[in-house]
């Protein structure tokens, strides 16, 4: 029960350090890995964090006129994300194959996301839904209660990558279009022309027949199909959640900043120097966490001291027979110092347990 | 010729604890050896400060005290331990055994206590020819809680004479049993001390034990002086 108790004591501020510290080694990890972000001007926490942790989507957009004017500067590779959908709960990431070359990730098996329809699983994704090449899954319905929101698309499994040790292991990966379909911009359904039945009709005319809401549109692409897409939309004005950008060197990076410091609609920020302010809160918060757990500790060691104080009282009769019997004080201070650092090392291995195990499950929680 | 008779003797002791009342004073005392001898008196009489006495646990604030021919008032600490060590054994009113050690562990404790004794296979097949002899022999694994009543009072009385003490001092062994119990550990307790060769110093308050005796120091009228 003592070893349980000091071991309790010990385990909260060993877990509470370990928590923060992995956090902030991911989270500062993925931000090096990300020189710069371009986003519609707002929140740039918001911004940071849905961009290298795809934990949503940004409240704006920029488009693929913006995003070429950023590639067009000729600074580094730009890399285009769109974010705000899930299967299965994983998030969905609509983006290039410059994605992959950028973050260094292979294919485990299959291919990347090329085609309309086509998805790329994140190695954790894969195995925590026993999905393989050759498998499909449905993109989650936004909201059951919406009628006018987009269907979910059923996707075609391409490719699984290899483990990354990094988001992008619980992440789906398709290609822009994709994402554009999903949000309901592009679709694809039976071609409409004078042998269309006239009750999905709902206007027509010389030069444009317009069909009514019965016109089912596909969720599935198939070789079939995939030429019946189409996006109603001006490719220039298609939406971006982000751009990630990975400058040449440090002038190219400099230069590509500050020519959009000022900029009406864009805004550009330094991953992290974001995460970084980031964490300077939450370790004003473990500071103040690691005051409180100091006094916690000296409780547990007054505690300590009140159980060794309780053992030698209760003992007292042995401490008297062993004295007796020749021994000497010495050796009789040896066995309850002993006894205290067997307790002490006991709690502490299993506070030491504890704390991984209590860590594994709360960085599963969290990141 | 009648010192070397003598195993204890005690002359112009005095002893007080400062700050209570109490004092202790004995003008002339003699135990022969091999005898068995009770320290009678009442509770707060003395019984148990003359035997820390008498076993160096404490030391007297004038007089002196000589077993065995040595004058044991004048060694330090250390020596007046060690002489503990190899000349007294001790049998307590609750036999204290220790509970988390087994019972050969028990038996063989002074040795395991006092780098001075020397704990060896010999020692081991001793204790194991003791444990025989108070047949507990297959018991040499079970623990003190796994004994009967008249199992640990053998156990504890083996244990004082496993170094083969000049002196054994029991600290009213009997206390709190009935008279035919009392009775079944005191000879015990006498048995194992004869064939030991050991003195017996016990301290009791109960007089009806007192037959066995050779010798009886009366602390409830204690004269001066107090010779046999």
């Amino acid at each position: 029960m003592q070893v349980a108790a000091l071991a309790i004591t010990m385990s909260l501020p060993i877990t509470a350090n370990m928590i923060v510290s992995e956090i902030s080694d991911k989270l500062q990890s993925r931000a090096k890995k990300t020189p710069l972000i371009f986003g519609a001007k707002g929140d740039r926490f918001d911004l940071a964090i849905n961009s290298l942790f795809f934990r949503g989507a940004p409240s704006s957009q920029i488009s693929m006129l913006e995003y070429k004017r950023v590639k067009n500067e000729n600074r580094g590779s730009i890399v285009p994300i769109i974010l705000g959908f899930t299967a299965k709960e994983y998030p969905v990431v609509g983006t290039t194959t410059e994605y992959f070359l950028e973050r260094n990730l292979a294919s485990k098996s299959g291919t990347l996301p090329l085609v309309l329809g086509d998805v790329t699983l994140g190695y954790l994704c894969a195995k925590k839904l026993n999905l393989k090449e050759g498998d499909h899954i449905l993109t989650d319905q936004v909201n059951l209660y919406n009628l006018s929101a987009n269907n979910p698309v059923k996707l075609n499994i391409t490719g699984i990558l290899k483990e990354s040790k990094s988001a992008d292991d619980e992440t789906l990966f398709v290609n822009l279009q994709t994402s554009w379909l999903l949000s309901g911009i592009g679709h694809g359904h039976v071609k409409i022309d004078d042998k269309t039945p006239s009750e999905s009709i709902l206007s027509k005319n010389k030069s444009s027949i317009t069909a009514n809401a019965s016109l089912e549109n596909y969720i599935e692409v198939t070789d079939e199909n995939i030429n019946s897409f189409h996006f109603h939309k001006e490719q220039e004005s298609l939406p971006i959640s982000s751009l990630l950008a990975f400058p040449r060197n440090i002038k190219d990076e400099t230069i590509l900043k500050g020519n959009y410091i000022n900029n009406k609609t864009i805004q550009s920020i330094r991953p992290k120097e974001i995460v970084n302010e980031l964490l300077e809160f939450v370790f004003k918060i473990k500071r103040f966490l690691n005051t409180s757990f100091i006094l916690t500790g000296v409780a547990a060691l007054l505690f300590l001291l009140a159980l060794i104080l309780l053992s030698i009282q209760t003992r007292k009769r042995e401490i008297k027979t062993l004295f007796l019997i020749g021994c000497d004080r010495k050796t009789l201070a040896l066995l309850f110092i002993g006894e205290l650092v067997i307790l002490s090392s006991m709690a502490l291995l299993v506070s030491i347990i504890t704390a991984y195990a209590l860590k594994g499950l709360a960085i599963g929680v969290i990141v | 010729m009648e010192n070397e008779k003598q195993i204890l003797q005690i002359e112009d002791l005095k002893f007080w604890y400062p700050g209570k009342g109490f004092q202790l004073e004995i003008s002339n005392l003699k135990i022969n050896r091999g005898s068995k001898v009770a320290i009678l008196g009442k509770s707060g009489s003395g019984k148990t400060t003359l035997a820390h006495l008498i076993s160096g646990i404490l030391k007297p604030k004038s007089g002196s005290i000589r077993f065995m021919g040595q004058d044991i008032t004048d060694l330090n600490d250390a020596e007046r331990r060690a002489y503990r060590i190899k000349r007294i054994g001790f049998i307590f009113q609750e036999f204290e055994l220790i509970e988390y050690l087994n019972v050969l562990d028990n038996l063989i404790l002074p040795y395991k206590l006092n780098q001075s004794l020397s704990l060896n296979e010999e020692t081991i097949n001793r204790a194991k020819t003791i444990a025989g002899r108070i047949e507990i022999e297959n018991k040499l694994d079970k623990y003190p809680n796994q004994l009967s009543g008249g199992e640990r009072q053998r156990l504890a009385t083996a244990r004082a004479l496993i170094t083969s003490p000049a002196l054994v001092i029991a600290d009213e062994p009997t206390g709190n049993l009935d008279t035919q119990t009392a009775n079944k550990v005191l000879n015990e307790i006498i048995n194992q001390s004869s064939e030991s060769r050991s003195t017996l110093l016990m301290i009791t308050h109960d007089p009806r034990l007192l037959e066995s005796f050779d010798q009886v120091i009366d602390l409830n009228k204690l004269t001066n002086p107090i010779t046999l």
